[in-house]
């Protein structure tokens, strides 16, 4: 799975493009806020003064921000961890996967912002609830790209690690599992991403805490720089969790690191 | 001479209704040859060769190694596939310790590692312990493959066309590494090929293989003399005993259209 060409320039232009586009980003955004009314399209400077307003409110934003934060990972670590071992039983079990996956799709084919409310009502409007909507969300992606994955194996390298002597246990932790890891990090990656919409999500249906629920209470006042201020910090939010998952990439596949030249 | 590999009437067939991969193979290879098998595409050579490994049992008849019918373990055979078929995520000394590893008693790595980096000199690679598969050009990485077979000594190689994805010049590079190999570790070769040349100038039995069904058509004892060099193949006796080869092959095609 090699990047295409021209994907990847040397660092240091990576940095000036990201720069360049937030600059445009940023002019595009000013010069539209000029248009309209603060309520509708507030324009960056006063974003950043209601955000400093927010800071100087002691923890107040930071207790918002850490709620959706520990809901969206807590989430993902639990909707991980029933995912993975499942992937490996259907992965493992052709007849099993025939009898599941029937089930798994109906699931996954009801939008979650449908089900919110439902867990909401069975869960409580507290932190449980939106982490079972986060690894609710987060579960599936890491399901199908885990099973996918270990499905991956060459078998013509099975084969040769069989006649070299490896039994199903060593074929399982040598060849297996690592030959799944590029797609199931492609899963991981999601997952973690999906985790923080369905927190969001959670919120919305009901909740006195989160960036979503700040989204919903300053709908209700037009509260509009509010708005951008809760979005800013949920797109640092996903890009934070991208990058770790980034980052663990490189250090759990470090072969894949080099693997355009 | 002792025979180590015995195939004994042996038909196999993938799919019942069609012409069967192989129909009753005959093949015996002694102590320490070298024979090569040479056929078109599709005429079940690398199926038999899958059989002498014991991943697949034939349909009827028997294959039987060092006297035995059971699959053998890694230390006394050994596979050198076309593609290499390194593991993309262990560099090249973790991969050629692999059989190793699998096989041995966890205790003693450094002695693994000794030993890989031993099979390493002894195909001609040096410096390249610490870099990944794909870091190294194609013929670099069927020399690992080829440390690899040869680490645990195994006492049989089976090689399934592994110069066919290489270049001509390099390909000539690794008969002269194979043919030097096996004056320094004698072994039993059984290699796979449908380079003609290749089989010749390696072989010390070339047998022909044709196809639908794949069956044995004959064969042609090489008696060129050791050590060989690439000029042997300009010789009229090398010319000759690749005609007759062409000859054996040519005759299956004609009796298939008759």
């Amino acid at each position: 799975m090699r990047k295409p060409v021209g994907y990847s320039g040397s660092g240091g232009e990576r940095v000036l493009a990201l720069l360049l586009m937030g600059v445009v980003v940023f002019l595009v955004w000013a010069g539209l806020a000029t248009l309209y009314p603060d309520y509708i399209l507030p324009s960056p400077g006063v974003v950043v003064r209601r955000a400093r307003e927010l800071f100087r409110q002691g923890g107040f934003f930071a207790v918002h921000f850490r709620t959706t934060l520990v809901e969206a990972l807590l989430g993902f670590l639990l909707g991980t961890g029933a995912a993975l071992p499942l992937s490996y039983l259907l992965a493992r079990h052709p007849r099993l996967d025939r009898l599941v996956t029937p089930v798994v799709v109906a699931v996954q084919a009801i939008p979650i912002v449908a089900l919110a409310p439902l867990m909401v009502i069975w869960f409580g409007f507290g932190l449980t609830s939106k982490i079972i909507i986060a690894a609710l969300t987060a579960f599936f992606p890491v399901l199908t790209n885990g099973v996918v994955g270990l499905r991956e194996t060459d078998p013509r390298l099975k084969e040769m690690l069989t006649i070299m002597g490896a039994g199903k246990r060593e074929i399982f932790f040598k060849l297996e599992v690592p030959s799944a890891l590029p797609v199931l990090f492609g899963g991981l990656r999601m997952g973690l991403t999906l985790s923080v919409i369905g927190a969001v999500v959670g919120e919305f249906s009901g909740a006195g805490r989160g960036l979503g629920y700040l989204v919903y209470f300053a709908r209700g006042t037009f509260d509009t720089a509010l708005i951008f201020v809760a979005l800013l910090a949920l797109a640092a939010m996903g890009i934070g969790f991208y990058l770790v998952v980034s980052w663990l990439e490189a250090v759990v596949m470090p072969w894949r690191k080099n693997s355009d030249r | 001479m002792r025979a180590v590999i015995e195939v004994n009437d042996v038909t196999l067939a993938f799919t019942p209704h069609c012409s069967p991969e192989l129909d009753g193979v005959n093949l015996v290879v002694y102590e320490g040859e070298f024979l090569c098998l040479v056929g078109p595409s599709g005429c079940g050579k690398s199926t038999l060769l899958r059989l002498v490994a014991g991943v697949l049992t034939p349909d009827r008849g028997e294959v039987k190694v060092f006297g035995e019918k059971k699959p053998l373990n890694w230390s006394r055979l050994s596979v050198v596939p076309q593609d290499s078929l390194l593991l993309p995520w262990r560099k090249v000394l973790d991969n050629v310790l692999l059989p190793l590893e699998l096989n041995g008693r966890r205790h003693d790595r450094a002695q693994w590692e000794a030993r890989a980096r031993a099979a390493l000199r002894l195909v001609n690679l040096h410096g390249v312990e610490e870099k990944y598969p794909h870091q190294l050009s194609g013929g670099m990485r069927q020399r690992v493959a080829l440390a690899r077979a040869l680490v645990g000594q195994a006492e049989i190689l089976l090689l399934d066309e592994p110069f066919a994805a290489l270049d001509a010049l390099t390909r000539s590079q690794l008969h002269l590494e194979i043919l030097r190999i096996r004056r320094q570790t004698p072994f039993t070769g059984l290699m796979v090929t449908h380079n003609i040349f290749e089989a010749v100038f390696l072989a010390d039995r070339v047998v022909v293989m044709g196809e639908k069904p794949g069956r044995i058509l004959g064969e042609i004892k090489i008696d060129l003399p050791y050590p060989r060099e690439l000029k042997l193949m300009s010789t009229p006796e090398f010319a000759a005993l690749v005609g007759s080869v062409q000859d054996l092959l040519e005759k299956g095609w004609c009796a298939e259209h008759a």
